[in-house]
Order: structure tokens, then sequence, then C-alpha cells
């Protein structure tokens, strides 16, 4: 989704290559050719059965006009089936193989990828980002671990399927999509961020908020960001509080580098970000030139749900990390203690 | 009716339309001072409790360390200076002082902390510790909601036509709380 991504990660793209088993990159490598493979052989059979078909359509001349310029059109409709057939055929293969493993190799051993998975509706209505109507499909879910944050994504279209029916009786349908993109949940280390809010990129496409009214917005001291985003809130303390100034920064950042409208929720303890027009694109590319390009590509399209905890900082532990570990050491030494002063107990008692 | 009779009711109405938005806008225009009056406050109240917090945290987290730098009881003693919290009605100004001179406490533990390691391992402190810096992010957090407010309020004090109200009822431009710069070089702030 984020091409603007490209060159500050190319060492990571990289490094991620480089922990990725020689033999499961070289079966990776494999299935890449394989869909290549079948993509070329469907290109083929298609432009031969329609050349075919094409050719034995100027017979339809013999009887007029009308039956020729239906055979065209059918020879050129069956060339076009088969070849999507195919494509859907290389891409299904490849999806069902391929970016699972990218996703492991990126995000670690827990992380997973589920082609026909996504969001439930309920959970897209109870996060009241967008408007929910009677066309709701959603696909490719990861979920994945950054520096101990978990996250879900996945891509969600979201729209209303109208049908009117004029004075003369025609019937037409309309079809209004409130959202096709991504919605991510990050879940940050929520001890501290209690309450609601939400920041919306001040763009059509962002749309407007479905829980607050103008009344909720805040400005901050930031006249760029204040002019790029509206950020609502009941409790403005608590805005400040969140919104740091390294936060505006970040969301500076974040709007020049990802393309698409974004919204981001706080709610719960739990960071939603929904990026509106932008897609997660595992399909098979037959422009790639190379295996190995169609694996980078892969790669940079994940990077940007780890880039959102670094920039964001959403790993911060507000020193909870190092009171654990305390904790667990004071516990141990305790633990200690008990069983030598049972020991030394035990002892007396046998000696009695 | 005469047209004279006709066009008289005409210029009343219009007069008494005049009138009529001229004082609901001076009414509208005063409650908006007001508001953020009772903003600034409440603002300027939300400075005073988290600094009482940090004040308490860090008095707990003083007399922890006292028992590992007992030598330096006095330093730290003479920085944190008020034993009795913070006074009522402090100005912006005074917050600030005081702000800094907890920043001033906060950075003499920290060194503290450095010098006994044992203290890195003490649950009580670090607990302290992990309070003590939400506490001085719910500071920054009210010191911006506060400035960010006062800039509206001395904005509409000066602009014209809100200036005519203002200054009939003899308003005044609000203080800043302003963070010595020491201070923003130290606090780290992250989400």
């Amino acid at each position: 989704m984020a091409k603007d991504l490209k060159e500050p990660n190319d060492a990571k793209i990289n490094y991620i290559l480089s922990e990725i088993k020689p033999e499961d990159k070289e079966n990776l490598k494999n299935v890449a050719n394989e869909c290549k493979g079948i993509y070329d052989k469907t290109k083929k059979t298609a432009l031969t059965v329609s050349a075919i078909l094409f050719s034995l359509s100027f017979f339809g001349l013999f009887k007029d006009t009308t039956t020729f310029i239906i055979l065209i059109a059918i020879s050129i409709f069956v060339g076009i089936a088969i070849y999507g057939a195919g494509k859907t055929r290389a891409n299904s293969y490849f999806k069902s193989n391929v970016p699972g493993k990218i996703v492991k190799a990126v995000f670690g051993p827990n992380a997973s990828y589920r082609m026909k998975a996504g969001w439930t509706y309920n959970y897209i209505r109870s996060i009241k980002l967008f408007r929910t109507g009677n066309i709701y499909e959603t696909k490719d879910r990861i979920s994945g671990e950054v520096n101990g944050v978990d996250f879900t994504v996945a891509d969600v279209t979201s729209g209303q399927r109208t049908t009117h029916t004029d004075a003369k009786g025609h019937t037409y349908t309309t079809v209004t999509y409130y959202f096709q993109g991504i919605v991510a949940q990050y879940e940050f280390n929520s001890k501290r961020v209690k309450g609601s809010l939400e920041i919306r990129e001040n763009e059509v496409g962002a749309g407007s908020s479905l829980i607050y009214s103008r009344k909720d917005n805040i400005d901050f001291e930031d006249i760029v960001f204040n002019r790029d985003f509206n950020v609502y809130s009941k409790d403005k303390l608590q805005a400040f509080y969140i919104i740091t100034p390294q936060f505006i920064e970040a969301f500076k950042e974040i709007k020049r580098r990802i393309p698409g409208n974004l919204i981001f929720s706080i709610q719960d303890g739990r960071l939603i970000i929904a990026i509106n027009g932008a897609h997660n694109n595992f399909d098979y590319s037959a422009k790639a030139k190379s295996a190995e390009e169609m694996l980078e590509s892969l790669i940079r399209e994940l990077l940007p749900y780890k880039w959102f905890v670094d920039i964001l900082n959403l790993d911060e532990d507000f020193g909870q990390k190092a009171l654990a570990e305390a904790k667990a050491k004071e516990q141990s030494a305790k633990s200690r203690n008990d069983e030598e002063e049972k020991n030394i107990i035990d002892s007396i008692k046998e000696e009695f | 009716m005469t047209t004279g009779g006709t066009i008289a009711i005409v210029i009343v109405a219009i007069v008494l339309l005049i009138l009529i938005s001229i004082i609901g806008w001076w009414i509208s225009t005063k409650n908006t001072f007001v508001r953020y009056q009772v903003s600034i406050d409440d603002a300027a109240s939300g400075i005073d409790v988290a600094l009482t917090k940090r004040f308490d945290l860090l008095n707990k987290m003083f007399d922890i360390t006292k028992g590992y730098a007992k030598h330096e009881k006095e330093t730290l003693s003479e920085v944190i200076g008020m034993r009795t919290g913070i006074p009522k009605g402090t100005t912006p100004k005074d917050l600030s002082e005081i702000s800094s001179k907890l920043d001033q406490a906060a950075r003499s533990i920290n060194l503290t902390v450095e010098r006994y390691p044992e203290l890195k391992a003490n649950t009580v402190f670090l607990e302290l510790q992990a309070s003590s810096r939400d506490a001085e992010e719910h500071l920054q957090a009210a010191r911006r909601m506060y400035n960010s407010n006062v800039k509206v309020y001395n904005q509409k004090l000066l602009v014209f036509p809100s200036s005519i109200v203002a200054n009939h009822y003899r308003y005044e431009k609000r203080d800043f709380f302003e963070a010595k710069v020491e201070e923003r070089k130290d606090v780290k702030m992250k989400f």
C-alpha cells in the first residue's frame, strides 16, 4: 500500500530476505515461478483459442454481418474468460502459498495470514469509523506482533446497494461505497490511555465522524496538524495527554508517506487505523520481473504495519518491563528465603 | 396606510433588526470570553492537580533515596523546598517556577539512582518512578491545553470587533505557562 516507503525500507527488505531460510526462499521462488508458468500458459491458451475462434468467425461473413460480429464477440469473450480463469488460478495458488510465509518472515513465527478471513461485520459496526450497509466484504487478514504489540489487519469494503423504481416502473440499482480500504488494530499499552479519541484526515474521503460532533473538535498548537487533521474527544485534557508534540510530528509524517484517507481511533486501549483507498496487494503480479522482486514487493506491503509501531511509539512500556523484572527478582529472592527458612525449621524439627 | 408610514415602519424594523443583531452578537461574544475564562481556569486547575501529584510522588521517591544517599539529603531537601504542597491561588508564573523546581528535584533523584544501582531493583521506587513520569506527562498535557486556551483567548481580546466587548468588561490578557528551555530538553514525551 505504501510505495513512498520504498527507499528507507530497502535495507530492512534485504535483511528480511536474508533471514528467510535458503530452502524456504527457494520454495517461495519456485511457487512464484510456477504461478508465472500457469499465467503464461493461460495467456498463450487464451490467445490461441481466441485466434482460432476469430479466424472461424470469418466464415460468418458468408452468412451475414450480424453473425460475423457475434462470432467475433464470442471469440473475444472466450479468450478473456480463459485468461481470467487462469489468472485467478495462478493468483489463488500464489496467495495460498506465498504471503503466509512472508508474513511469518516479517512478523515472526506466530504471525498468520488468512486469505479469505477478515474483520467480522459486527466488529466493523462497533468501531463506528465509517458507515456500514448491505454490502460488506473482507479479506487478507494478517495477525502478528511487532515489538510486543499485537496487531491485526484486513481489507474491508463497506457500502450500500439500493434499488429504486421510477414512475415508469423502471428499476435502477445504485451502489454507494462508504469505505474501501484497510482496517488495522493495535493492542498497545492501554494501562495509561483511558477514554476515546478520534483523528480524521481533513479530506473528503475520510468522511465525518459517526460518534463526535463539531463541538468536540480540538485544536492543537501545530497549525499544519490542525489544517490536515480533525481531532475529536469529549475529554480535552486526555486528548492533549495522548497527542503529544512527538505524536503530532508522527502524524504529519504518516500523512506524507501513506496514501489514502487516514482515520485513527483510540478505543479502550486499542488503536484502530482505517485507511480509505489503500489495499493490501498480495496478488500475484505478472508485471514483476523476477520471483525475488515479487517477494520484495510483498515485504514492502507489510512493512508499514511495523512502521506504525515505531513512529507512534506503541511499544513504549512506561517502565513496566523493568518493574516486572524487579518484581520477579524480588519474588524469587522471597521464595529462596522461604525455602531456606523451611529447611531450617525442618532440620530443627528433626533434631527434636 | 401612507407611503411615508410604510417607509417609517421599514426603517424602524431595520433599526430594530440591527439592534437585535448587535445585542445578540454582544451576548454571544461575552459568553465566548466567559467560556474561555472557565476553560483557562479548568486547565490551570489541571496544572495544579498534576503538579501536586508530581510533588507528592517526588517526595515519596525522595524519602526512598534518603536511605541510599544520606549525605545528599540536604541537597535534595533544598531542591524540593516546599514541604506543604502547592499553595492555593498560585499564579502561572509561580506554577512555572514550582514546576521547574520539581524537574530539578527529579533530575537530582535520577542522578542518585545512577549512583546507587540497588534503587533500580527497588520495586516501590520503580513504581513511583513510572507514576512520576506519568504525572509529568499529565502536567505537560495540562500545560499545553492551558496555553492553547490562553492563546485563543488573548487573540480574541486583541482582535476587532471582539476587542470592544473585552475592553468594555476590562478583560485582561492571561499569562502563558512558560516551560524553561532546559526543561523542554529534558522531558521526553512518548505515546
